[in-house]
């Protein structure tokens, strides 16, 4: 399942998950944001037992983009115990964005393939 | 086995989709998006029927076609093509696919300037589609890059929500149409930056200036600035197709007039092709006559 954020509950799920989450944060007018989200669904399938996957809509919620630094979309940042340990920027294919994503994930010492 | 698949869902691959549908041929789509480049710009003005269309509205007319028409659309990543013994083998990153005939229809995407700074900062200030992001950069300063149609559509945009923008061109002379830079020279808050190219991007956690070099005196000049949008160009979507049929210095699909490719029972259609003129009219075009030859062929080996 993948969860949605938003400023109300964002720092409380970040803060409290006990394991890595990855956030997508995009908007409905953006054309490789949807480009990226069968990719991520995937990723959940897959993963889903280990990592946490969630979605920010950054139209709606502006001030988290901001906090982060995020000014391009689609971005992905993965946080661990309230952290940010990296983050993927832009549309690519899954044969670049895999590798990059499970060397992110194993900074919280969770091993995915 | 399908008569027909159809690799990318831009306006190329949505005709060709569309027009072998209608031929009464099985065929499907293996795409990450329906839409392609028209997703990232902002208005159409150039698409008869419709005198100002978003790029995105647009797309979702290409989506509502396909469903009218009940035609499948795998959301897959196409990483190759194989030639069987009559048939094509279409590999994806879950799974092949089979078919008679292919449509090569993926499009391309962006170019990037290869200047220091600019991948470390992408995300952070420096972006390749001003639909996208240009609601990051409300009030604050930026820079287009690049001096064609996407570049000044781009500058067009932004000045409706930046406080100010640079447009900065290697050359003094726009390609793109006249009607556009007409309209840019009318905005009082863009500054056209010309014979000018960016050799590097700075900032500490987003972007802070953009060193411009003018090549012409070789003068160099710091601008201060919170956002780089790039537009100077695009490559053909290609990668993993090459090797299989001939592409030419550009990595552009090669196609005669009837989008037929090197390889017999293959074609492929729009910005992907070696055909010099990138618009979605043309790729449209392109698409249909791709469908109707692959139909052809298909009658003519009697599959249909």
């Amino acid at each position: 399942m993948v969860e949605v954020l938003n400023s109300d509950n964002f720092e409380k799920f970040i803060l409290s998950a006990d394991k890595p989450v990855v956030v997508d944060f995009w908007a409905e007018w953006c054309g490789p944001c949807k480009m990226l989200a069968p990719l991520f669904e995937k990723f959940e399938k897959e993963w889903g037992d280990k990592v946490i996957f969630a979605k920010l809509n950054v139209d709606e919620n502006q001030d988290l983009a901001s906090i982060y630094f995020v000014t391009g979309i689609p971005t992905q940042i993965v946080f661990y115990k309230g952290e940010e340990i990296g983050r993927m920027v832009g549309y690519a294919p899954e044969n670049y964005l895999r590798p990059k994503l499970v060397e992110i994930i194993k900074k919280a010492g969770v091993e995915v393939q | 086995m399908r008569d027909m698949l159809v690799l990318g869902g831009g306006p190329a691959g949505v005709t060709a989709a569309i027009y072998a549908h209608r031929f009464g041929l099985d065929v499907a789509i293996l795409t990450l998006d329906i839409g392609g480049q028209p997703n990232l710009t902002t208005d159409i003005e150039n698409y008869p029927g419709f005198p100002i269309i978003k790029g995105i509205d647009f797309s979702k007319k290409l989506k509502e076609h396909l469903e009218y028409f009940n035609i499948p659309v795998e959301y897959k990543e196409v990483q190759g093509i194989e030639k069987k013994d009559g048939y094509f083998v279409v590999k994806t990153s879950d799974g092949d696919y089979e078919a008679k005939t292919v449509i090569i229809a993926l499009g391309r995407k962006p170019k990037k300037l290869e200047v220091p700074g600019e991948s470390e900062f992408e995300g952070r200030g420096v972006s390749y589609c001003a639909v996208c992001d240009g609601f990051f950069f409300k009030g604050k300063i930026i820079a287009v890059v690049g001096g064609g149609d996407a570049a000044v559509i781009d500058a067009l945009h932004m000045a409706g929500i930046a406080q100010k923008v640079y447009l900065i061109h290697r050359r003094q002379e726009f390609r793109a149409a006249k009607i556009l830079v007409d309209r840019l020279k009318q905005k009082n808050n863009v500054e056209l930056v010309l014979d000018s190219v960016v050799k590097e991007i700075k900032g500490d956690k987003l972007v802070k200036s953009v060193v411009v070099e003018n090549v012409k005196t070789g003068e160099k000049r710091e601008i201060a600035l919170d956002g780089v949008f790039i537009a100077i160009g695009s490559v053909p979507n290609t990668c993993c197709i090459e090797g299989f049929l001939e592409v030419n210095e550009r990595k552009e699909i090669i196609v005669n007039d009837r989008q037929e490719t090197s390889v017999p029972g293959v074609y492929a259609a729009g910005d992907v092709t070696n055909f010099p003129h990138k618009q979605i009219v043309i790729a449209e075009g392109q698409g249909a006559v791709a469908a109707t030859e692959a139909f052809i062929y298909l009658s003519r080996s009697g599959s249909k």
